[in-house]
């Protein structure tokens, strides 16, 4: 399994570099709406809650195309040429990681650029570094197993955020408290956030671990 | 030996596609599913390689004379159909790497037999359907599966292709099950047994 695992997350990888399609999509969502709300504010949001709810929308809908990767099996008709040599587990197992990796790093871009532009000041920087890290990670858990799910249905773009929306729901209002925290004075510990982002994300990837097998067994 | 058992399999889409159809292919046999458009040819494939499941009946898959979980057969199998694809986004060469972790002396030979050696490090969206036919023929073959299933193989190949194609099934035959859909009559030649599909009725 473990073969199968990075020979996916590299080809997967390789695939995303050279289609650059998720990547564009991501990027291009991304900036446009920060440069957007930077506009339409004028500058005059002050408060931190607003400036933490609006850079985790970012987020939400940033991630929601990493769905992409499994769209993109189905599309071109090479889910049944990856099952054949490998397991349906290593496969997800493989897909989650590379989630992950993207999600992160549009997490990442994201938040540099909407602290630029909105020019935000960030009082617990370590905080702040680590739910952003965490929350992406737990967001690319969730989106993961829903976008395996809607890979097999015909109108999987809509339905995937709307599904993905109440699962992913927990995570955000969780990551927004303590990034709200993490924009304020206020001191605060993250630990209660980040263990019950990790012990959610576990859950549902266990879960999800568990089921792809038999979503994926019959297309 | 690796065997696969088909008793009283029934589909139907819309309409009645197929209904209680029987067969058995081992190692070494080879069975050709013909029969009109339409008449379930690339259904019964997939059925009998639990790609798709039967409204009715049941398919058992034995491998050494032991009985093995259907969703375990795909790993079994080496598959050329229009439904599968390989990653166009990567070349021959990343494809196999990919697959079997390295490309060894037989994928070399076979890349040469199959006149894609040439063109093992372009990526596959800038081939021709005809060389992706050619590309998806050899990953199947590299496998080296216990059971062959073809759906059309010798669609979009030219002659010299389907010349190829042919001796490669002749050779792979005595180690290999091998279930073909097609509607070229030179392509059932090669095989043992055929099942007729007509009506909705196999004979």
């Amino acid at each position: 399994m473990i073969k199968g695992l990075v020979r996916n997350i590299v080809k997967d990888l390789r695939i995303e570099f050279r289609s650059k399609v998720v990547i564009s999509l991501i990027l291009s969502f991304s900036v446009i709406v920060t440069i957007s709300i930077g506009f339409a504010s004028g500058g005059i949001i002050g408060s931190p809650m607003v400036h933490a709810i609006l850079l985790w929308v970012i987020i939400f809908f940033s991630g929601m195309n990493t769905s992409h990767l499994f769209y993109r099996e189905i599309e071109e008709h090479t889910a049944l040429f990856n099952l054949m040599y490998y397991s349906p587990e290593g496969i997800f197992v493989s897909k989650l990681i590379v989630n992950c990796i993207i999600m992160v790093a549009v997490a990442a871009i994201a938040g540099l650029l909407y602290l630029f532009v909105m020019d935000v000041s960030v009082y617990n920087v370590s905080g702040f570094a680590i739910m952003v890290l965490a929350g992406s990670s737990a967001l690319a858990v969730c989106t993961t197993i829903i976008a395996a799910i809607t890979a097999l249905v015909q109108a999987r773009g809509g339905l995937f955020t709307i599904l993905s929306f109440p699962i992913t729901l927990p995570i955000i209002t969780v990551v927004i408290k303590s990034t709200t925290q993490c924009f304020s004075k206020e001191i605060y510990s993250s630990w209660s956030a980040i263990l019950f982002l990790l012990a959610f994300s576990t859950l549902l990837g266990v879960v999800s671990y568990i089921l792809f097998p038999y979503i994926w067994r019959e297309f | 030996m690796f065997t696969i058992k088909a008793h009283n399999i029934s589909k139907r889409y819309s309409y009645r596609l197929f209904s209680n159809i029987s067969c058995s292919v081992s190692t070494g046999e080879s069975v050709a599913i013909v029969g009109p458009n339409g008449s379930g040819k690339s259904t019964l494939l997939k059925i009998l390689g639990n790609i798709v499941s039967p409204d009715s009946g049941r398919v058992e898959y034995f491998d050494k004379m032991e009985s093995i979980p259907a969703h375990t057969v795909i790993h079994y199998a080496g598959i050329v159909a229009p439904y599968i694809q390989c990653y166009n986004h990567l070349t021959l060469t990343e494809n196999i790497i990919f697959a079997f972790g390295s490309v060894t002396d037989d994928a070399i030979e076979l890349l040469h037999r199959l006149d894609m050696y040439q063109h093992k490090d372009k990526v596959l969206h800038t081939y021709s359907t005809g060389m992706q036919q050619r590309c998806k023929i050899a990953m199947a073959l590299l496998k080296k599966p216990k059971v062959l299933l073809l759906d059309e193989p010798g669609s979009n190949l030219d002659d010299s292709g389907r010349k190829i194609l042919f001796e490669l099934i002749k050779e792979i035959q005595p180690f290999t099950a091998i279930i073909m859909a097609t509607n070229d009559s030179r392509e059932a030649k090669l095989c043992h047994r055929s099942i007729v599909l007509d009506k909705g009725i196999g004979a």
